[in-house]
């Protein structure tokens, strides 16, 4: 599982309800770092966040698109603003918009990676 | 059948798609000395009090260019009384002032105004021997003259009609502009409330899964908590006094403040976030400057100004707050040595929604409304705020400006008071 989210105390929480619903995490803090760990561990989901710095959510999540061994990760869009996606929600697994309930957000994970 | 070519009729032909002054001017000149069959003639405009000779056709000279009261000149004479003026000779003719004629050829003249009715210009012919203008020459004239009006008239609702075309463009620009700035700032507004009430939602998750039972985990989960709900509320906060900005009903309360003292406690609490950007943050301030103002809103206009320097600040820069009396004004100055400001965001800085730094991967949070609220309230205080930068990384200056409170000035509290019909009396 990653988390890429560059606000220090959203990223920390999110990796522990993760962690508490048993799942192994990664961290990054913007686009370009959650391209690096994709490439570097393949994780089984991403939790992309949309604002991020250096590299936006939707720009990493399009790169990912275009990389053979990483494009059929899901990516699930988490942000505060849905709005910025609405037109390239076909990029994604799932869109939550914050603020998400951990309980959704595990669903969510759980159903996507059931299929 | 010959076909007669009609120099009045091509005149008129070409004024009907003349689209500017010069082209009516230079028609008028042409078939004006052709149709009179005179050695010189003057297009004259008439420039409120005064006419002016815009353009001629002469065998020499004449008045091309100058301009002449309207009283004095022939051209005026013709335009104030509405009519057409025949001079066989101008030095027999009182009307004229014979002056301006003897460095040039004309002895003889007729003049027709421009627009009967109203006239705003005339056409002058000039002979240099003595004659006098045939009723068909002046009728001939007169056609061309009223044909130049109508031209004229063209021109300037040409004119007039893209000057208000362009007016309407930019208006309608400038209310889609707002329009955006406003739309962009509902969706930053959103989702700045949003991200922290996300943070606060999972902690609280975290908690009634019982992991608060572990004390280290409880206490960072009560940090964040108060951290994010902080956050929030100085949002809100912001929010509420740009919305009572707008509305004029921002107040302060007045008294006496020590500068040295308010700015002392304002670096007392920015400390810490300095601190944890290894940001050097320094204070040089004098221990007797006394303003009129409300320490709160002062204290809150401070904390702004150092909060943003700090947050501009790469980590281990450095902040200086200082406060100085420049004769009979208090003047605190923050300087950082951090992102500076783009020459053309400047004039933007202090307005409503406004952040330079734009699009998704923008890297500082806010709502852009802080130095708004800082003008709004220096403004309430009779002060000024000004912000300078060399451009980008060459860090900022911003400087806050009121009246020093003193015994010579003292009288001018009452006044500042009575500047708000709202705001509290004591």
């Amino acid at each position: 599982m990653l988390v890429a989210e560059d606000y220090d105390d959203a990223r920390d929480v999110m990796s522990l309800v993760l962690q508490s619903a048993g799942f192994e995490v990664l961290e990054a803090r913007d686009g370009i770092e959650a391209l690096q760990a994709a490439r570097a561990n393949k994780p089984s989901v991403i939790v992309m966040d949309m604002f991020m710095p250096n590299m936006d959510g939707l720009t990493a999540t399009r790169a990912l698109r275009d990389e053979p061994e990483l494009r059929r990760i899901p990516v699930i869009a988490q942000t505060a603003q849905p709005s910025v996606i609405s037109g390239s929600r076909e990029l994604f697994d799932a869109v939550l918009a914050k603020p998400c309930s951990p309980d959704l957000l595990i669903r969510t994970i759980s159903d996507l990676l059931a299929k | 059948m010959q076909l007669v070519r009609d120099p009045l009729l091509d005149a008129v032909s070409a004024l009907a798609s003349a689209r500017d002054e010069a082209s009516v001017c230079a028609i008028v000149r042409k078939a004006a000395r052709e149709l009179s069959e005179s050695d010189g003639v003057t297009f004259v405009l008439k420039q409120g009090k005064r006419c002016y000779y815009a353009d001629e056709d002469a065998i020499a000279p004449l008045w091309k260019g100058k301009h002449f009261p309207i009283e004095t000149c022939i051209c005026g004479w013709a335009m104030l009384n509405k009519s057409h003026v025949v001079v066989p000779d101008v030095y027999a003719d009182e009307r004229i002032p014979h002056d301006a004629y003897r460095a040039t050829f004309v002895r003889s003249l007729v003049v027709v105004p421009v627009r009967r009715e109203d006239p705003i210009a005339a056409i002058g012919a000039y002979w240099a021997d003595y004659h006098t203008a045939t009723p068909a020459e002046i009728g001939v004239l007169q056609s061309l003259a009223d044909a130049a009006a109508l031209a004229l008239s063209n021109v300037q609702l040409d004119a007039e009609l893209k000057a208000a075309l362009r007016q309407e463009r930019e208006a309608r620009a400038s209310a889609e502009g707002a329009s955006r700035l406003k739309d962009e700032f509902l969706a930053l507004l959103s989702h700045e409330l949003r991200t922290p009430l996300h943070v606060i939602n999972n902690w609280l998750w975290q908690l009634k899964q019982g992991k608060g039972n572990q004390p280290l985990i409880l206490e960072r989960a009560l940090e964040v908590i108060e951290r994010n709900t902080a956050l929030q509320s100085r949002l809100v906060d912001d929010l509420l006094d740009v919305s009572r900005a707008a509305a004029g009903k921002l107040s302060i309360d007045s008294k006496l403040v020590e500068l040295g003292t308010l700015a002392t406690a304002v670096v007392e609490l920015a400390q810490s976030s300095a601190r944890e950007k290894s940001i050097t943050l320094s204070l040089d301030a004098p221990n007797h400057l006394p303003v009129w103002g409300d320490s709160g809103r002062l204290q809150q206009v401070l904390l702004n100004v150092v909060a943003n320097g700090i947050k501009f600040t790469d980590n281990g820069g450095s902040v200086t707050v200082q406060v100085v009396r420049d004769g009979s004004r208090a003047v605190i100055e923050v300087q950082d040595n951090g992102a500076g400001v783009p020459a053309d965001f400047l004039p933007h800085m202090f307005e409503r929604f406004r952040q330079a730094d734009a699009g998704m991967t923008r890297r500082q949070g806010g709502l852009g409304l802080g130095l708004t609220i800082v003008r709004e309230i220096m403004s309430l205080h009779g002060g000024t705020v000004n912000a300078h930068s060399a451009g980008p990384n060459q860090g900022t200056t911003i400087r806050l400006e009121f009246a020093v409170a003193d015994q010579t000035n003292a009288a001018s509290e009452p006044m500042l008071k009575s500047r708000r019909a709202d705001s509290p009396v004591h």
